[in-house]
């Protein structure tokens, strides 16, 4: 048993190493427009692990992750206008998003609805956010001071502040390593949480509720605390997003954005923490250099690479990696 | 009082009735039997106790308590356990997370999964293994432990020995004796295998078309002949 806790610490301690090496040697190694690329990847990166975690590890698919990611936004840009700061419109913006989570999980997960019926749910949802925030550009759509803007979006959302520095703007060096910082968090957390007990059950759940509820276990209690931990994550995410951008508009919801939430998870590797931030960085670098091409539209190579993906890695890139590493591993070693 | 009373219990899938006017009785530290062919209904039965099969009619008493509206896990909660017909342990959680997750909350966890790993040794050197690597045999001494794990005071057992090596399942027949013995179990047993059920049982019914029509007195079970004619076995 101690063997098999110390190789999942091992593997969770090695990835928080790899992430504080880049927290501290990106700013210094990297001219500033590659420090703002590498920011965004990190945003998205925590995006990502709240569908990482929901659907890997408690079997929730969720159709829908742009939703929170979205609410995160538009709740830490209309705090933030109103309220002149960033640390708490941050708190504010993932309170919303697993409010939002929490709600909207109550009626799935107490209504009983099945896997299918819930994928529809959470993607139904998002659009409807996304239709209406679409509908706001009027000037009555006022919170505060904050003009909604419709589909203009807000624009001058204010740039993150530390807590104890709450007028001087960061430095982008130091927004990324903020965020950073943030991500190894969240990182650290989950992998503490999937290996606790409440974890476990988690597991369990996602392989059979059944036998689960077998077990004693309020299957939908834990299904509803597994997608608002999921919400928050995503709303955490989604005011790092507007911050980073200073801007969101309706697009945020948008079902592009679900939609590669789940193609970066499944790239990575369904079942994984570490997998699709990898997943994350590989795609949306790829897309990023195809994008200065133009002998061919880049969506064409991104999609042929990941029908590629889904046919030869069906496990995704990193489990597809661990599992090539071990099996060499174990044949050189008997 | 009895433990588990069930009075002119109904139970349906969907449209389709497949339990009709159930009426059992089970003592505390009783084991009983129920006997029958394939499709009659022996599963649908401890799924309705359990409540994951929707009862349409009847009652469902436990510990003097109407049980046949509670959600599965509170009827966990309350003592009644099922190990379900094929195992179902948890294949990608290691034995010792699948016994982890058989205890509900922490106290005294550690000391219950170290008192199962004595009634069960054969667990011990498995504990890094996942559960979907074990032999069927091994999978269903773990399935009958993550049951244990949790002190339930009746333990409702589907098909035990199907598909499991005759070591194992005499290793699972007197560990359940043992329990019966030390730790007062009630046990109710779901079963084809008539050698099994027969030396295990205190009192045995037959099923037949989702309906409970015979019980078999304690004198007449330790006759094979006679429990074979009943469930017309044709010995």
């Amino acid at each position: 048993m101690l063997r098999a806790i110390s190789k999942d610490w091992l593997g969770a301690g090695f990835v928080t190493v790899i992430g504080l090496a880049i927290l501290f040697f990106v700013p210094v190694l990297f001219d500033l427009f590659e420090v703002l690329q590498m920011t965004k990847y990190v945003v998205l990166a925590l995006f990502v692990l709240s569908l990482a975690y929901i659907w890997g590890f408690g079997g929730i698919l969720s159709f829908g992750q742009a939703g929170f990611f979205g609410l995160g936004g538009y709740a830490f840009a209309v705090s933030s206008i109103n309220m002149g700061q960033t640390t708490v419109p941050f708190l504010i913006a993932i309170a919303v998003a697993a409010l939002f989570a929490a709600a909207l999980g109550y009626f799935m997960f107490y209504g009983r609805l099945s896997d299918v019926y819930l994928g529809v749910v959470t993607l139904v949802v998002t659009l409807i956010l996304w239709k209406l925030i679409n509908h706001t550009a009027g000037p009555e759509y006022v919170i505060g001071t904050a003009r909604l803007g419709g589909f203009n979006g807000i624009p001058s959302i204010p740039i993150m502040t530390l807590p104890w520095q709450p007028d001087q703007e960061m430095e982008p060096s130091h927004m990324f390593q903020y965020f950073m910082a943030i991500l190894i968090g969240v990182y650290v957390l989950l992998h503490i949480l999937i290996k606790s007990k409440f974890g476990r059950i988690a597991i369990s759940i996602r392989e059979n509720e059944v036998r689960t509820g077998l077990l004693g276990y309020d299957v939908r209690l834990y299904k509803l605390a597994i997608f608002t931990i999921g919400g928050a994550i995503g709303g955490a995410a989604g005011a790092m997003w507007a911050t980073y951008q200073t801007f969101v508009d309706p697009n945020i919801f948008s079902l592009e954005w679900s939609a590669l939430c789940l193609i970066w998870v499944m790239a990575g590797g369904v079942g994984t923490l570490f997998g699709p931030m990898v997943g994350v960085l590989a795609l949306e670098y790829l897309s990023f250099q195809l994008g200065q091409t133009d002998f061919i539209n880049n969506l064409i190579i991104m999609g042929v690479i990941l029908i590629f993906l889904v046919l030869l890695l069906p496990k995704g890139l990193f489990p597809t990696f661990r599992d090539f590493v071990t099996k060499h591993w174990n044949r050189r070693h008997e | 009082m009895a433990l588990l009373e069930i009075q002119n219990l109904a139970a349906a899938y969907g449209p389709v009735p497949i339990l009709h006017k159930i009426d059992m009785h089970v003592e505390q530290g009783e084991f009983v039997g129920v006997l029958g062919h394939n499709g009659m209904g022996k599963t649908t039965l401890l799924r309705a106790l359990m409540g994951f099969v929707t009862t349409t009619a009847g009652s469902v008493k436990y510990q003097e308590r109407e049980i046949r509206r509670l959600p599965t896990y509170k009827r966990a909660r309350m003592g009644m356990s099922l190990v379900p017909q094929g195992r179902e342990i948890f294949p990608n959680l290691t034995v010792m997370e699948n016994l982890t997750v058989g205890i509900l909350g922490k106290k005294g966890s550690l000391d219950r999964i170290d008192e199962m790993l004595e009634f069960f040794p054969r667990l011990r050197p498995l504990l890094d293994r996942r559960g979907g690597a074990l032999s069927g045999g091994e999978q269903q001494i773990l399935a009958l432990a993550r049951c244990l794990c949790n002190h339930p005071s009746l333990i409702l057992l589907d098909e035990p020995t199907e598909g499991v090596q005759p070591s194992i399942i005499q290793e699972i027949s007197e560990v359940l004796q043992e329990l019966r013995v030390k730790q007062n179990l009630t046990i109710v047993l779901v079963e084809q295998n008539l050698d099994f059920i027969l030396g295990l049982a205190s009192r045995i019914y037959t099923i037949s078309r989702g309906v409970l029509d015979t019980e078999i007195p304690i004198e007449e079970i330790q006759d094979s002949a006679m429990v074979a004619e009943y469930l017309g076995f044709g010995n």
